[in-house]
């Protein structure tokens, strides 16, 4: 394995990640990502061996000349790497659970990992673009460098009519999946999720869990993207979805506001035992972590806790998943994970919290909750 | 049991398929196409509510499996047998997992997948990115067939001067495209 591709593996989080960004009080990150196929040669579903040989050489070629002002590339086959290695790609929202399970293809990865490449998942490349908070159209902007840069060595199987063909019709067109992952502790507790879910449906949008592909919505991460991928340009697609990820993010922050005005001991309460517990559990499941990390960054958010950095919370959320936990500690039986799971909370918490915890805390009365020292790009509701 | 969509993968989620709030079918699938239904998954075993399904549009495209006692629709042979000539991929193999073999498949299948792609899409033709050297040989192959139609028409009123033209120009542009690929 290339030491890059190492190094990845061991770190939580992708360099992009650490950035400052808009509205990260709410949105997570953005990610856009464009399905494409090479013109002569069958799509997965009905490649040969040869085929594939054909299709990971020619990948690897067309990385290797990906010019260096997009950044430096690393290819690497499925084969290469264990199942653990692979679900801490998954973690890390590099790779899909379905490319994971079936660990044919390769993966390509820039070294900051805001872009990488799934090769033979569903189609034979699914890019994309990460960047941290709403982002997406710079998202789309690099997203679609990164598909030239490729298509410079590849031809995309593409026709006038219908655009880029996909192996799925579900992705023909633009092939553009955009999507944002927007925490929203404020509108679960208040029970309006499931009202403003059932409204998405009607502009176009979908809502899914943390990892995508048919997970639960743990810890109160949802994410959001376009429903359709024909008829309509890309810069119109992520410009509707940021409008909608704008609307669901000034709901939450009323809910968020809301929730403090109207049972603000009940919210100081249960962020505070979430800092308790994350300080000082000696076993947490990874259930447990993800609700209690979502309390605390409610806590944060609010104002109520000492401040959470959305950099911190990101690798909190990735070092308590089971398998970049089982990978940084090999020889750890199963039965040992939970204890090492509290242990790196522990250990990591103080870290990721701008000290000192204030001196209302103990006493109870604490500041308005506002989120003024958060950078937005859209006035409050 | 495995996934009803890819037969690849356990089946996870129980599928309703609605339509006009009748659920009409039910689909035992895995995590990955559940989620390509579009629908907000609950935990697996759960049963969540599909609005669309691709195979359910398929299967009613080439109507039912024929009527008790009588025989089924004409088309239904006809539709059945088709077989894309490049990847080898058959309707059938395509009504059942929803996934085509190659782009030949898009013109083989074109009848039914048009009526799938609106109702899928709500749209049928592309807006947006084109690919940049695809763009440039679209280009190419426009004014080439415009070329060739004003040969066409040179030709037919034997206009010979302009059509020995025509042709040069015609040769020059074939043998700088095959020059540039
Ligand atoms: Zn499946
Ligand atoms: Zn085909």
């Amino acid at each position: 394995m290339d030491s890059a591709m190492a190094e990845a593996l061991g770190r939580p989080i992708g360099l992009w990640q650490r950035a400052d960004a808009p509205s990260t009080d709410v949105a997570v990150s953005s990610r856009v990502r464009l399905a494409r196929n090479v013109a002569d040669l069958p799509f997965p579903p009905r490649m040969q061996p040869s085929d594939v040989d054909s299709l990971l050489h020619r990948v690897e070629r067309a990385a290797a000349e990906i010019p260096r002002d997009l950044g430096i590339f690393t290819f690497t086959r499925m084969s290469e790497l264990t199942p653990l290695d692979r679900q801490v790609l998954v973690e890390k929202h590099l790779i899909s659970r379905q490319h994971a399970e079936q660990g044919r293809g390769a993966v390509l990865v820039r070294s900051d990992e805001q872009l990488s490449a799934m090769v033979l998942e569903e189609d034979h490349l699914r890019l994309q673009a990460l960047f941290p908070g709403l982002q997406l159209g710079a998202a789309w902007a690099l997203a679609s460098r990164f598909d030239d840069a490729l298509e410079s060595s590849l031809d995309w199987a593409f026709s006038d009519d219908v655009g880029f063909l996909s192996t799925c019709p579900t992705n023909l067109g633009t092939a553009m999946r955009a999507s944002v992952m927007l925490h929203l502790p404020g509108l679960c507790w208040t029970r309006r999720i499931g009202s403003l879910l059932a409204s998405l449906g009607a502009v176009g949008v979908v809502a899914r869990g943390l990892y995508g592909e048919g997970s639960t919505a743990e810890g109160n991460l949802f994410q959001v993207s376009n429903q359709t991928s024909l008829g309509q340009s890309e810069e119109e697609v992520v410009a509707h979805l940021q409008a909608v990820a704008r609307e669901i993010a000034a709901r939450e922050r009323s809910a968020r506001e809301a929730l403090l005005a109207e049972r603000r001991e009940a919210v100081e309460d249960r962020v505070w035992r979430a800092y308790g517990i994350l300080s000082s559990a000696r076993l947490l499941t990874s259930g447990e972590a993800l609700q209690l990390l979502s309390d605390l960054r409610l806590g944060s958010d609010l104002h109520v806790l000492p401040t959470v950095s959305a950099d911190g919370w990101a690798e909190l959320l990735v070092v308590t998943r089971r398998g970049f936990l089982q990978r940084q500690d090999g020889e750890a039986a199963p039965g040992r994970r939970d204890a090492r799971r509290a242990e790196t909370v522990r250990r990591r918490l103080a870290a990721a919290l701008t000290p000192p915890v204030p001196d209302h805390a103990a006493t109870g009365s604490v500041a308005n909750g506002t989120h003024s020292d958060q950078k937005e790009d859209v006035p409050d509701a | 049991m495995n996934c009803e969509r890819c037969h690849d993968r356990p089946a996870r989620y129980l599928v309703k398929q609605v339509i006009n709030g009748q659920t009409v079918g039910e689909l035992n699938l895995c995590e990955h196409c559940a989620a390509e239904h579009g629908d907000l998954p609950a935990a697996p075993g759960q049963t969540v509510e599909a609005p669309f399904s691709i195979q359910q549009f398929l299967a009613g495209l080439v109507g039912d499996a024929g009527e008790p006692g009588g025989a089924a629709p004409p088309a239904r042979e006809t539709v059945q047998g088709l077989r894309c000539p490049r990847c080898g991929r058959t309707y059938p193999e395509f009504a059942r997992t929803g996934l085509l073999g190659c782009s030949e498949c898009y013109e083989v299948f074109s009848a039914q997948l048009q009526p799938l792609i609106r109702r899928i899409h709500g749209k049928t033709r592309h807006e947006g990115k084109t690919p940049v050297r695809s763009a440039v040989d679209l280009r190419r192959r426009r004014e080439r067939d415009a070329l060739r139609h004003e040969l066409a028409e040179a030709v037919s009123r034997e206009d010979f001067e302009k059509a020995a033209e025509l042709r040069d120009r015609i040769r020059k542009m074939d043998g700088t495209a095959a020059a540039t690929s």
